[in-house]
């Protein structure tokens, strides 16, 4: 039964802080023995102190208090190292000709005055490193600033010389989770769409021949789509999805990002999704050739989650769902109506 | 049963000093050793101040960056973990007073949900489980005024001594006595009923 007796208004500040040392074993001698006169003097007193010594002991075994689980030390001590060589002034080889080199630029009219480059801009990044997923493989891949890359299957990423800025390059579909460095802009060319993190956790999608995708889980997104003719850009709010076209344009709107990131656990998630599209989706990722022969069949919507595993499993689950049947042919795989008898 | 004042993080006073000389030197070794025992509990203290995972590792990782490259000047008068924490807490109460909108608050009423009405509690049948107990005590934590919070962290979590709480706080002992007092009676408020109730109470230092 609780006493309400005791007001933390009617004490002072001595007692509340005896109170608070008695209860967690740092009382002297003489406050030990204060609060114990003091514990005696009303009923229901012995029973708050009992309980605060309680919540204290009991407040050490929170398992994650001081954050055990939650931060990574070893991508942090990349991320550290980097920030440190990046710091660092570079001792400059080319010194000596900068006088002589602005000269001559100048002399060219004045170009880069008038023109100072732009990070990223018509600059070929150069390409030290390169990751790839086969088929039905599901990868993570660590960079040098601690950034961590979720590859599709069938995807691939290359990695320049970290410098002014991050620069990657995707073809496929791959998650980010990018070490925060304002500083020093996270870039990702995927074809036309050029996605610049401000923040850090996202996805890219960019298969040849179709529309390119940026979801944004966390933080904040520059997406750029380019063409000859067009720019356009936008910055997504968590929640959100990009789709850039060749042409130049973004098409930007809300998606439901659990399940446009499931695949990063191994699932495909749709929700009132065209048949055609879940059957491409699985087409990618198991380097298949599927498709739906029956434009009736092609509209149906699918609702729901595969685990990737076995893709017979999946294509026949699939087509027990939409009530079709599975054909091979060659080497694609073929979904038909089933006729009826 | 004995309750004892908690045991401080990380390493003795004089192995910290000797991380200090040594990464005064240039050591490498004893900085990523330094880096390994502090991360975490650093981030996890300025998650705590500013509200995000991400503002609170850049920070942290920008301090160690800065010792490094400082590391032939360093000198640290009071004991590395209260420059440490200290370090920390300047950088997240500036970060905190440049930024508009009070993410912290959000984790606030995240956990919140706990206690429903704030402060009232649903009398428990019986003592809660350990997992839902520990989910418990955090979120009253959390749901405690922002500096009686962090006295009362940096102390029970991060194993400071009063001294040195009082320190990174820029507050005097007394009244980081005060604090962790007066969270101690509103814990208790919230929670007391919930915990089986302690045989005994031996305290003297």
């Amino acid at each position: 039964m609780r006493h309400e007796s005791l007001s933390e208004s009617e004490l002072d500040d001595e007692t509340i802080a005896r109170l608070g040392r008695y209860a967690t074993g740092t009382a002297s001698a003489e406050e030990a023995l204060a609060v114990e006169r003091w514990i005696a003097a009303e009923p229901g007193r012995r029973e708050v102190v009992e309980q605060m010594a309680a919540v204290w002991q009991r407040s050490s075994e929170r398992p994650n208090a001081i954050g055990a689980a939650e931060f990574d030390v070893e991508r942090a001590r990349l991320a550290v190292k980097q920030k440190i060589r990046w710091r660092r002034p570079k001792p400059s080889p080319w010194s000596q000709f900068a006088a002589a080199a602005a000269v001559v630029l100048l002399a060219a009219g004045g170009w880069w005055m008038a023109h100072p480059p732009r990070a990223g801009a018509g600059d070929r990044p150069e390409w030290i490193a390169e990751h790839h997923t086969g088929r039905g493989e599901l990868r993570t891949v660590v960079l040098g600033d601690g950034t961590r890359v979720t590859l599709a299957p069938g995807s691939a990423l290359r990695q320049a010389r970290f410098g002014r800025t991050r620069d990657v390059d995707l073809t496929g579909k791959a998650y980010f989770q990018v070490t925060h460095d304002p500083a020093h802009p996270f870039v990702v060319h995927a074809g036309p769409v050029e996605t610049r993190v401000l923040g850090t956790t996202f996805s890219v999608t960019a298969r040849p021949g179709e529309p390119g995708e940026v979801v944004l889980r966390s933080g904040r997104v520059a997406v750029t789509a380019t063409s000859a003719k067009k720019i356009t850009r936008a910055i997504l709010d968590p929640g959100q999805r990009a789709i850039g076209t060749a042409d130049g344009s973004l098409e930007l709107g809300d998606t439901d990002v659990a399940r446009e990131l499931a695949w990063t656990n191994g699932q495909l998630a749709f929700a009132g999704a065209p048949l055609a599209d879940v059957v491409r989706e699985l087409g990618h990722w198991y380097g298949l050739s599927v498709a739906v022969t029956d434009s009736s069949l092609s509209h149906r919507r699918v609702t729901g989650a595969f685990p990737l595993d076995s893709s017979t499993t999946v294509i026949r689950a699939l087509a027990a769902l939409v009530d079709a049947r599975v054909v091979q042919r060659g080497d694609s795989i073929l979904l038909e109506r089933r006729s009826r008898l | 049963m004995t309750l004892h004042a908690p045991r401080p993080l990380g390493a003795s006073d004089a192995s910290q000093a000797e991380w200090v000389a040594r990464v005064r030197a240039g050591d490498e070794a004893a900085f990523g050793a330094m880096f390994a025992a502090y991360y975490q509990p650093l981030c996890r203290f300025a998650l705590n101040v500013v509200g995000t995972a991400d503002a609170a590792e850049d920070m942290v990782q920008n301090v160690f960056v800065a010792i490094w490259e400082r590391r032939s000047e360093l000198e640290i008068r009071q004991t590395l973990r209260v420059y440490l924490y200290t370090a920390v807490r300047n950088r997240a109460v500036m970060e905190v007073r440049k930024s508009r909108t009070r993410e912290r608050l959000r984790r606030l009423h995240f956990f919140g949900g706990f206690f429903g009405e704030s402060g009232s509690v649903s009398p428990a049948e019986a003592p809660l489980a350990q997992a839902e107990l520990a989910d418990a005590i955090e979120a009253a934590i959390a749901a405690l005024p922002p500096r009686g919070q962090q006295a009362y962290r940096l102390h029970r979590d991060h194993g400071l001594t009063y001294d040195e709480v009082a320190q990174v706080m820029g507050i005097s002992a007394k009244t980081v006595s005060v604090h962790i007092g007066r969270a101690l009676l509103t814990l208790r408020k919230s929670l007391g009923q919930y915990l089986a109730p302690v045989i005994g109470l031996i305290v003297l230092r």
